[in-house]
């Protein structure tokens, strides 16, 4: 490079620096998200950015990929452009604690999604074990209704400690039911349908008895019921209930005719927009709870339509309303 | 019959055989589900979508390279058939386009690996992760489901008392077993696996033959890719996670040397079920998921052990003075 290019290169570069921001005052959000792959975190990022749009807020997402290290790197340049909220959907909540600390020291507020962490201001989303109560309460009063006989296979992601939640709420509620019931097996579908599948066919191979898959989301209950079905089993025995309802998959089997007859509604469209809303109110110098808490209930054909439009193909339009509606009882 | 009996026992694989045998006996003496013809064809089936990206992995790595890129293969190639299928209705149509991308991926590594001269475990890496992001990015990470009636037979359905997918591995199994034996190809795969620079100067084509094996490599990963997507009736953008580990672990286990030039089919095979028959075994016992990887590297390392004694053995034999 000859020494005039270099100086105006140099020159460019002060330039370019010197420029003012375009909206000074404008709130300037964070959001390092944990696995942008999912469906679940697709839907959370575009509400949120839909929602950051409708409030004129500025909102910067990352993805760590489930890399916690990734996490925190990306979490430091968002710190490092400034911003005054720091949302975290954390890859692991305990590791989150020295960025915490961090964002503090800088002046910046943190909120996480799904998961507490400790000395974050506070948290917005569902409460997983609430949610499988909710979803056992449901089924024990189908079964009921219906006379079953339950033989339960769970698949589930012990992994992680939120799934885990899911199962111990809906395995508490069958149990304070009084509903007779056996839960034959529990297996690890690691929250994917193509893993969910192979280990649920195994299990139904031991157990072909099993006529309830209990899934901790959509793709491992629909995992379960397609391992059920090419097992050559009479899925008109079975009957399905998935916590999640995270989009496109859950709905389908929901409105299609399968086994799928309930689904704990998460609604993530919702949890994103309430992410923005809660990091709003903090500039503000509001307080949040330290829960701050979005709905969840049981969603079946006879009542998906109050909360979504299903006069379209799958993914259906959220009526946020009735979900805001939720939130308020 | 004993003469078979003695040459088997003699083969490569025996230690690896004594190790698949002992733990099906493990297992059915745990669970009778085990031995029953269900579950069976359970283990066989599962075993084969593994098993054919692993012909294709094994050439691969006889011939001294890696391809990484096959756990994405499987999300990009199922997600392009199911694309396909709902587009034209056509089983037929699906397959041969979710092929064809099986074929340009390998051959993108092919020509990576020999006119780029770049080394294939940084190649196919690459290309694994351009491959994750493209499903990422065509599907918005939203599966897709198929519309089509019949395509889930091509995953789930018998011709017979034989599930397709299992009769496909057995058919491929012996296709490249005569390729690899009895055919020029196969004698250059093994020769350039041995020592590329002695194929070189013995004037062997050895870029085309890396090149073709890397397009055989892609094209196996893509049908093993169309037969799970058939079996979910959907394209799933997170198919294949992890998937090229699993593949290369069971062709290694199955006595495929990393370096090259040494291992056969059969034993790749072998290596395949032990851990199939193994991940089945620990769901039918009803094992918690957190022993699982404890057990399946203790199996690997005990196979390996067996293997390579039996190995030292054989060798002492063959080494001792006559008598």
């Amino acid at each position: 490079m000859s020494k005039t290019k270099a100086w105006l290169l140099c020159a460019l570069l002060i330039a370019a620096c010197g420029q003012p921001d375009d909206a000074p005052d404008k709130l300037k959000i964070g959001y390092v998200i944990n696995f942008m792959s999912h469906e679940w975190y697709q839907n959370i990022s575009k509400s949120a950015t839909a929602r950051a749009a409708e409030l004129d807020v500025e909102l910067i997402v990352a993805d760590a990929n489930l890399d916690v290290a990734a996490q925190i790197s990306k979490a430091e340049n968002l710190l490092a452009q400034g911003v005054e909220v720091l949302i975290l959907s954390p890859v692991d909540a305990k590791a989150m604690g020295p960025i915490v600390r961090q964002a503090k020291a800088a002046g910046t507020k943190v909120i996480t999604e799904s998961n507490p962490v400790s000395e974050a201001v506070s948290y917005v989303g569902i409460d997983n074990y609430a949610g499988g109560v909710k979803a056992g309460e449901w089924f024990a009063s189908y079964a009921a209704e219906k006379g079953l006989d339950p033989k339960i296979l769970i698949v589930g992601f012990p992994n992680f400690e939120d799934c885990r939640q899911r199962v111990d709420g809906f395995k508490d509620a069958l149990a304070t039911s009084g509903l007779t019931h056996e839960i034959i097996q529990e297996v690890d579908g690691q929250g994917l349908k193509e893993k969910a599948f192979k280990v649920a066919q195994d299990a139904l191979t031991a157990n072909p008895q099993i006529n309830v898959i209990y899934g901790i989301n959509d793709d491992s209950t629909t995992g379960g019921m397609a391992a059920y079905k090419a097992a050559g089993l009479d899925e008109a025995a079975l009957t399905a209930i998935g916590f999640g309802f995270e989009g496109t998959v859950g709905q389908t089997a929901l409105t299609g005719d399968t086994p799928y007859a309930a689904a704990l509604a998460m609604f993530p469209n919702f949890v994103g927009s309430a992410l923005i809303d809660a990091a709003v109110q903090l500039s503000r110098g509001e307080q949040l709870p330290p829960h701050y808490e979005t709905p969840t209930i049981v969603v079946t054909r006879d009542n998906i339509s109050r909360f979504y439009d299903t006069s379209t193909e799958p993914p259906f339009a959220l009526k946020v309303d009735a979900v805001r509606a939720l939130m308020q009882q | 019959m004993s003469r078979l009996l003695s040459r088997m026992l003699h083969s490569e694989q025996a230690g690896l055989l004594l190790a698949l045998i002992l733990l099906c006996v493990g297992i059915s003496l745990l669970t009778p589900v085990f031995f029953t013809a269900v579950n069976i064809k359970n283990v066989l089936r599962d075993a084969s979508l593994v098993a054919i990206a692993g012909i294709g992995m094994v050439m691969i790595i006889l011939l001294g390279e890696i391809d990484l890129s096959v756990g994405s293969t499987q999300a990009v190639a199922g997600i392009i058939a199911v694309a396909v299928l709902n587009q034209f209705e056509s089983v037929t149509l699906a397959l041969v386009a979710a092929l064809a991308v099986g074929a340009f991926i390998g051959l993108c590594n092919g020509l990576l690996v020999t006119k780029a001269g770049i080394n294939s475990l940084i190649a196919t890496l690459g290309m694994m992760a351009i491959l994750r992001g493209a499903a990422m990015v065509s599907t918005q990470a939203v599966s897709i489901q198929g519309k089509v009636e019949g395509f889930i037979e091509v995953g789930t359905g018998h011709l017979g008392p034989i599930p397709i997918p299992v009769l496909v591995t057995f058919v491929l199994l012996g296709l490249f077993y005569y390729v690899l034996h009895h055919t020029i190809l196969g004698r250059y795969i093994y020769a350039i696996g041995g020592n590329i620079q002695a194929a070189r100067l013995a004037g062997l084509a050895v870029d085309r033959t890396r090149v073709l094996v890397f397009v055989l490599g892609g094209v196996l990963a893509a049908l093993s890719a169309f037969i799970l997507a058939s079996r979910l009736n959907s394209g799933q953008p997170n198919a294949g996670l992890g998937f090229e580990l699993q593949v290369i672990a069971a062709v290694i286990l199955g006595g495929i040397s990393l370096t090259g030039g040494v291992g056969t089919l059969g034993g790749a095979f072998i290596g395949i079920l032990i851990l199939t028959v193994l991940s089945n075994g620990l769901v039918l016992l009803n094992v918690s998921s957190f022993y699982h990887d404890i057990a399946r590297g203790a199996v690997i390392i005990l196979a390996v052990y067996l293997d390579t004694r039996r190995k030292q053995s054989l060798l002492r034999r063959l080494l001792a003075p006559p008598t």
